[in-house]
């Protein structure tokens, strides 16, 4: 038996530990490397949110639609097993609008709803049966009840372990230095990667070091334009369930979508099941900066208490920032890189990286082991960039 | 003297004026007033001084308070507090969802102080360090989370008629801090955020006050580390600190037959001071063995004061008979609601006493979270946990602008605190635009030298990076109740360093952000998983120095940008 791996996956976060999985399933032989260990990147530094509600109509939305399929079997397979290995908690979001923010977000759902996913428009009591506690300013919203909610870092240990099962090797502390490429009539493929800890020869490599992943490309000899979208996050102290759902600004979407450098904030309010509620969302290009910025928390704390305004009383008890990897056209980069042979990237899915893991990684097997993909590649390609760049 | 009465989940009770709410209920004979969300257990008073959020109470309308920091005044109904407390009760009764909907008003904007050098904390280090920058021309704010300066070594009566021990040591200094024109004291207030804008530090304290300094000193001391064991999430188990807190503040024992236990020269104070006060210390169990002792002798003779000071406490101990247990670890402690037993061991035979409080310390942890916020570099030292914020000759950090004395520069005690501070209050000073005393300079360095010397050689008398792990099902973590075998399924998962393992377990997740469990969990990854310290990280950076309402952190726009 070839003692080799036909796939090197590089990042061990939700989207590296997906795309094992899914290569492992499709009968590839797996080994994940990553330069801390599990969960260590951006997967430690959101939410954990499955989102339909943030998508505008187009191939994300079939992309995320594929992956809330996905987890929803990863969640049965857990749980057929016993016990809730990734909390995975189907809450389903409310978007909340002002009376000024109604129109237009009742013209996205509707647009959305055009686009298969599931939406309901709630008006003042509507809204209230859902939350209780939110502000009397808010006059309405729309309901996303395929919403979710996992603990990501659970999650991608959930899925190592599955690849594992089925496998797969994991080696950490490992950093990838540089592409092994075999030399004649081939010219640039890869047939591995060098890392600290010695050449790791493969079939075929994928890039899945999230926000790092420009950085990993480099180093292989290929290009991704993929930047850091720095985010803040509050942490509050436990309380009873209060906040029942991810409830979030009606303006969340136009900060998403948006290219500033500044920073831009939205409230995002979800309580959790081990009780803290966490705080969102910030938005901004500040480099690999980990301090965070103090007038950003407290306007992110502004956000918040004029959506819950009991929250106003409630302690915070920690905070932390994380980087997203961010394309520059707000579409995931999934497939082969434009130049190398034999290189495949799975990263730009900036802050919808946890929902769209699984139908990345499925995604990924199908374009390196040849079956047949859930939803069109193409819009994804990371090829799509380096065209416009050459242009 | 009268007593004040109050109430306790309806009992009627009384205590002391001036009593804190976890003095007042031991001296009622109450020893846990919370249980936890997750195991369910019985919790009350452990670190005695405001780090580990366990002895969490509600007191009238203020939920979710620390019992060792509330004053408990008369006529307050206090209850026990769980998490659906965290808020007014009847905000959260359907009825009152009407109110609740109504927005809050916006509270006040915080209050702006400026003023050339703020010195944090007012332990010796800290009361030197505004005094020296004071004498020198500055204009001081000196901040303490504490009612009164004096930091935990120097803690003075809290409850009236009572003299602590800072009482009798240093009345002089406390009358020239309150009394120092250019010195003003901001008792009962912790920074809960230290940062900077274009021109100056801005310091965020809870209360609502913010700090404008042009110098930072830092003086924010050190917390206790304890080595977890079987059973010390009992109550009853208290660190030594809080037991001396306790005493000093308001002359409360944690009980009345109790094992002090750990290692460090604390021990022997700790014992001492309890015997003193009236109980009956069952033993001392000191991890280092008398070998260990007799072999650092010869450079303990240099320090010939500081000798004499623990012989003092050796002699009080033999006068009421109590055993000192060299080469002996406490093992478990056993009980249902409350501590009643204690089990030690030297390896090969096993003790157990009946106690109904156990003491327990092994070193001082310094509290680096100001620093790192403020983007000081510190350094890991050879013997765990000790860690150090790194400072030149003259206690400038690598933070321009930012001064550091006392134990975060490395754990040394109360002379190496003085002196540092008086050097980095001088700095701090000259850095502000008013040079002080060169000659006041030059002593204290000769001082703070002597009191390193005394600090490094302390550190190899009481390692604690040789005791063994505690057995898996050990809680590690108080707050979320994370037990070693959980850490350790982590690192078999792969986590190789403490962040990830606090993603995967919630290790330090908990109010008290890793303050407690932190060093243990740094020592156990490094342990389970081979990997130096330094690689797998610990849990000393908090950007929120302790929990702030979100009303508080809100309105921290107004100071500038951080």
């Amino acid at each position: 038996m070839n003692p080799h791996p036909d796939v090197v996956v590089i990042g061990a976060g939700l989207v590296g530990a997906a795309c094992a999985y899914h290569l492992e399933r499709a009968g590839a032989r797996v080994l994940v490397v990553d330069r801390t260990g599990p969960a260590g990147g951006t997967t430690a530094g959101g939410e954990g949110n499955i989102l339909l509600s943030d998508k505008l109509p187009g191939p994300e939305a079939a992309l995320v639609l594929h992956s809330i399929t996905l987890w929803h079997e990863m969640a049965a397979h857990a749980q057929s097993s016993g016990g809730d290995p990734f909390e995975f908690d189907e809450k389903g979001g409310v978007v909340a609008a002002r009376a000024g923010q109604l129109a237009p977000l009742l013209e996205l759902a509707g647009r959305q709803r055009a686009a298969g996913i599931t939406t309901e428009v709630l008006d003042t009591d509507g809204i209230r049966e859902l939350e209780p506690r939110i502000s009397a300013e808010i006059a309405g919203g729309v309901w996303y009840p395929q919403d979710c909610q996992v603990q990501p870092m659970l999650a991608a240990r959930w899925l190592l372990a599955e690849a594992v099962r089925l496998g797969a090797k994991t080696e950490y502390g490992a950093e990838v230095i540089a592409a092994q490429r075999a030399s004649g009539a081939e010219g640039a493929r890869l047939t591995g990667v060098r890392t600290s800890q010695g050449v790791r020869p493969a079939g075929a490599v994928v890039n899945a070091a999230g926000p790092w992943c420009g950085e990993v490309a480099r180093r292989l000899g290929g290009w991704l334009p993929v930047r850091p979208r720095r985010g803040h996050i509050l942490v509050t102290e436990p309380l009873p369930p209060l906040v029942r759902h991810k409830v979030y600004e009606a303006d969340y979407v136009g900060t998403v979508v948006s290219d500033e450098a500044s920073v831009r904030c939205s409230a995002v309010v979800e309580g959790t099941r081990a009780g803290p509620v966490l705080i969102g969302s910030s938005r901004e290009f500040a480099g690999w900066d980990r301090q965070p910025a103090l007038g950003t928390l407290a306007e992110m704390a502004r956000r918040a208490t004029a959506l819950f305004p009991f929250l106003s009383g409630v302690r915070a008890m920690r905070c932390y920032v994380g980087f997203r990897p961010a394309s520059p056209d707000h579409l995931p980069l999934i497939g082969p890189d434009a130049s190398v042979s034999g290189l495949f990237h799975a990263s730009g899915h900036e802050g919808a990286g946890i929902g769209l893991a699984p139908a990345t990684g499925h995604l990924i097997a199908a374009l390196i082991t040849g079956t047949a993909p859930a939803v069109g590649p193409a819009p994804f390609t990371p090829a799509r960039l380096v065209k416009e760049a050459a242009a | 003297m009268s007593e004040m009465g109050f109430r306790f989940d309806g009992q009627d009770l009384t205590a002391p004026p001036g009593s804190s709410v976890a003095s007042a209920l031991l001296r009622n004979g109450i020893t846990s007033w919370r249980t936890t969300r997750n195991g369910g257990e019985r919790r009350g008073l452990f670190c005695g001084i405001g780090n580990c959020f366990d002895c969490l109470v509600n007191v009238g309308d203020r939920h979710g308070v620390r019992a060792c920091q509330e004053p408990v005044q008369d006529g307050d109904e206090a209850r026990e507090f769980r998490v659906r407390d965290t808020l007014a009760g009847d905000a959260l009764a359907d009825d009152a969802l009407a109110d609740d909907a109504v927005p809050s008003p916006p509270p006040p904007h915080a209050h702006h102080v400026g003023t050339d050098v703020a010195v944090i904390g007012a332990g010796p280090g800290g009361m030197a360090a505004a005094l020296a920058a004071a004498d020198a021309g500055c204009q001081v704010v000196l901040v303490d989370s504490s009612a009164r300066p004096g930091g935990q070594i120097y803690r003075q009566a809290a409850t009236a008629g009572r003299r602590g021990d800072g009482d009798g040591v240093l009345p002089a200094r406390f009358d020239r801090i309150t009394s120092h024109p250019r010195v003003t004291l901001l008792a009962g207030a912790t920074v809960w955020h230290a940062g900077r804008d274009e021109d100056a530090f801005v310091l965020h304290c809870t209360a609502g006050t913010a700090v404008r300094a042009r110098a930072v000193v830092l003086a924010t001391g050190a917390s206790e580390f304890v080595l977890p064991f079987p059973g010390w999430t009992l109550p009853g188990v208290v660190t030594a600190g809080a037991a001396q807190a306790l005493l000093k503040a308001h002359g409360t024992l944690p009980g009345q037959r109790v094992l002090v236990a750990g290692t460090g020269p604390l021990l022997l104070r700790a014992a001492a001071d309890l015997v003193r006060h009236g109980a009956t210390v069952v033993a001392v169990c000191e991890l280092t063995t008398a070998r260990r002792l007799l072999a650092t002798a010869p450079a303990l003779a240099r320090h010939p004061r500081k000798v004499a000071e623990g012989a003092g406490y050796a002699a009080t101990l033999a006068r009421a008979r109590v055993p000192v247990l060299r080469g002996w670890t406490i093992a478990a402690c056993y009980g249902q609601t409350r501590v009643r037993s204690a089990q030690v061991t030297n390896g090969k035979k096993s003790r157990t006493f009946d106690v109904d409080a156990v003491a327990v310390s092994h070193g001082l942890v310094p509290a680096l979270e100001l620093a790192r916020t403020l983007g000081c570099r510190d350094e890991q030292l050879p013997r765990f946990p000790a860690a150090a914020v790194t400072v030149d000759a003259n206690q400038r950090t690598t933070g321009e602008g930012v001064f550091a004395c006392g134990e975060i520069t490395r754990v040394g005690g109360a002379d190496k605190a003085e002196a540092e501070g008086t050097m980095a209050g001088l700095s701090a000073a000259r850095f502000a635009g008013k040079p002080g005393d060169r000659d006041a300079f030059a002593t204290a360095r000769r001082k703070a030298r002597r009191a390193y010397a005394f600090a490094v050689l302390l550190d190899r008398l009481y390692p604690v990076d040789g005791a063994a792990l505690a057995p898996g099902a050990t809680v590690v973590c108080r707050c979320e109740e994370v037990t070693l075998d959980e850490v350790a399924a982590a690192v078999a998962a792969g986590a190789g360093d403490l962040r990830a393992v606090k993603g995967l377990t919630r290790c330090g997740m908990g109010y008290c952000q890793g303050r407690i469990c932190g060093p243990y969990a740094q020592l156990a990854v490094a342990r389970l998983s081979g990997r130096p310290l330094a690689a797998v990280g610990d849990l000393h950076t908090r950007h929120i120095g302790v929990p702030v309402t979100l009303s508080e952190l809100s309105n921290a726009r107004s100071a500038g940008p951080a």
